[in-house]
């Protein structure tokens, strides 16, 4: 079983998912989980971490086992802080986005 | 014969009436500068007011007390580039009581596509000083002040007058908070990570709301910080990551209506945390894509207790982040940072470099721009062969396309060169030649050690043999 989820680069990390800012990705539901409890951003982490071709820039958008800071992450665009951080539950249908900060004027 | 309203009677009515209205409800903090308006307007407008921001004034959420108050508010902009033009540009137009301008930097040609307060002949000259020029034209001569920012701790925004303060000297870790300290709202209009950490530092010290804008690219993003509780940069970013300042606009590029539209955007949350209008930003941030106009509204974590900038305890602000002083400076220098030291007979100065182009010369050299394809047909060296560094550094097929077509290239030359007796010689070059050394320590072991690199890049180049080669 899988969940489908759709997931959002910007600010530059489309670069290392070849240039893709709006993905669907289809994430196997982890065997502790049944269906309809989704899958946890812990494993849209490790699943996207896979994707990653480059070694050199897994650190862009990754540290350790969670984002690294300086990305902003979204779930159905609230901050992924207020919805329980790398323990937030998804659902099919649930939008996820990765945003970078920006700092040029 | 029908009898005709007099052209705009409509109008008139419609603003005497909001302003009847308002009359008995606005003699709060504003009454003070009731007299200059002779008795008939309510709020207290000059008549000169009222001809400029009827429309504003017409808007019925918005309405003349929201506009007095504008025009007797203090907004500073730091920052007068791509954010900052049309930020100050929409501010003066709107009746800002005092607008003050921060920055130390100068015109540059790159600026002028995104920064329409300039002028070709603006080139080199302080952008402060012309952007006062510029913006003065915007209002009547006779309402006019112009101040420097040393020696007057406070204005006051005289009714009927508009006021510009600049700052010349930028922002520094020493005048932060004294430049912020005077203004209502603050504009953070500058392009690098460590000035606009230090800027949300002092606004959360002065008590100051802070109004975000950035871009990059093709995107932009804004938010309002430290406002009604709302976070500051710290909460939601705690520290600035070196990393960052590598997406700045002289690297990355930009399209100059991105921070137009964010600039403008900037001056409208300004407006609304002003004169308490609408809903701002605060605790939300827009993210905008040109690229397929697409935006959405972020719902951002609150204030967090822990922040070391706005929370319970805060840190003290010197034991921060080490901001350098002014915008720039901290990322004139290449991003990548982490070049390997060349050895010095890998290396070509551009006059060693120009010495073997020459047609007498007894070497053969075939350049290797190993910049990206976008700058190489933006202006190259001529006949130099294209391979962006990334190919020479990938462990890929395409390097394996390349440096073949590369070794063929090298052959050519060679078999050409000694049937003429001369030496071969492979140049690599990019912008400022950091890269290229990260290219010739990856063709090396491929071509061999006829490969070098210019020191310096184009940048050396031009300063050191071709001045008409295009700065960018
Ligand atoms: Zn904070």
């Amino acid at each position: 079983m899988s969940t489908r989820l759709f997931v959002e680069f910007t600010g530059g990390l489309e670069a290392i998912f070849d240039n893709q800012k709006q993905t669907e990705q289809h994430v196997a539901t982890e065997s502790s989980q049944t269906p309809q409890e989704g899958v946890s951003m812990r494993t849209l982490l490790r699943h996207l971490g896979k994707q990653i071709k480059k070694p050199q820039d897994v650190q862009l958008m990754l540290a350790g086992d969670t984002v690294r800071p300086g990305v902003l992450v979204l779930v159905n665009e609230t901050d992924w802080e207020l919805t329980g951080g790398i323990d937030t539950m998804l659902n099919d249908g649930d939008c996820v986005a990765f945003v970078s900060t920006l700092h040029g004027g | 014969m029908s009898k005709k309203r007099p052209r705009g009677g409509a109008s008139c009515d419609a603003l005497a009436a909001q302003l009847r209205q308002l009359n008995g409800a606005t003699q709060c903090d504003d009454s003070a500068h009731s007299t200059a308006s002779a008795g008939w307007c309510g709020v207290g407008l000059t008549a000169e007011e009222v001809a400029r921001f009827s429309r504003p004034c017409l808007v019925k959420s918005f309405g003349p007390t929201r506009q007095l108050r504008l025009c007797r508010s203090k907004a500073l902009v730091v920052g007068v580039g791509g954010l900052g033009s049309p930020a100050a540009t929409y501010l003066t137009t709107s009746g800002v009581g005092v607008l003050g301008l921060c920055d130390f930097d100068t015109v540059d040609a790159s600026n002028l596509h995104r920064q329409p307060l300039y002028k070709r002949e603006d080139v080199g000259q302080p952008k402060v000083a012309c952007a006062v020029k510029r913006l003065s034209e915007l209002v009547d001569a006779s309402a006019l002040r112009v101040h420097k920012s040393e020696g007057c701790d406070s204005l006051e925004t005289v009714p009927g007058t508009f006021s510009i303060r600049t700052h010349e000297s930028g922002l520094t870790r020493d005048n932060a908070r004294d430049v912020v300290r005077d203004y209502d709202v603050v504009l953070d209009c500058t392009d690098n990570p460590r000035t606009r950490y230090l800027l949300n530092d002092a606004c959360v010290l002065e008590g100051k709301p802070l109004v975000y804008g950035a871009s990059v690219g093709m995107e932009g993003q804004l938010t309002v910080y430290h406002h009604n509780g709302g976070p500051c940069l710290r909460c939601i970013f705690p520290e600035p990551l070196d990393a960052d300042a590598c997406d700045v606009c002289s690297d990355t590029g930009v399209l100059g209506f991105v921070p137009g539209l964010i600039g403008v955007m900037q001056a409208q949350e300004a407006i609304k945390v002003l004169t308490n209008f609408g809903t701002t930003l605060s605790g939300r941030m827009l993210h905008y894509d040109a690229e397929d106009a697409r935006q959405f509204v972020a719902k951002l974590r609150g204030r967090r207790p822990g922040c070391a900038s706005c929370g319970d305890s805060p840190t003290d602000p010197s034991s921060l982040d080490e901001p350098t002083a002014g915008k720039a400076s901290a990322v004139t220098a290449s991003c990548k940072s982490a070049v390997p030291s060349t050895p010095a007979d890998h290396r070509w100065s551009a006059s060693r470099l120009s010495t073997a182009l020459r047609h007498d010369s007894r070497e053969r050299v075939v350049l290797v721009d190993v910049r990206t394809p976008n700058q190489h047909a933006m202006c190259a060296l001529p006949e130099s062969i294209s391979i962006p560094y990334e190919t020479c550094l990938a462990d890929s097929d395409a390097l394996k396309v390349a440096s073949r077509s590369l070794a063929e290239a090298a052959a050519n030359a060679a078999t050409e060169a000694s049937d003429h007796g001369r030496t071969l010689h492979v140049v690599c070059y990019c912008r400022r030649g950091n890269d290229s050394q990260l290219a010739v320590a990856a063709l090396r072991p491929i071509l061999g050690a006829h490969v070098v690199d210019l020191e310096g890049g184009l940048n050396a180049w031009r300063r050191d043999v071709d001045n008409t080669f295009p700065l960018y």
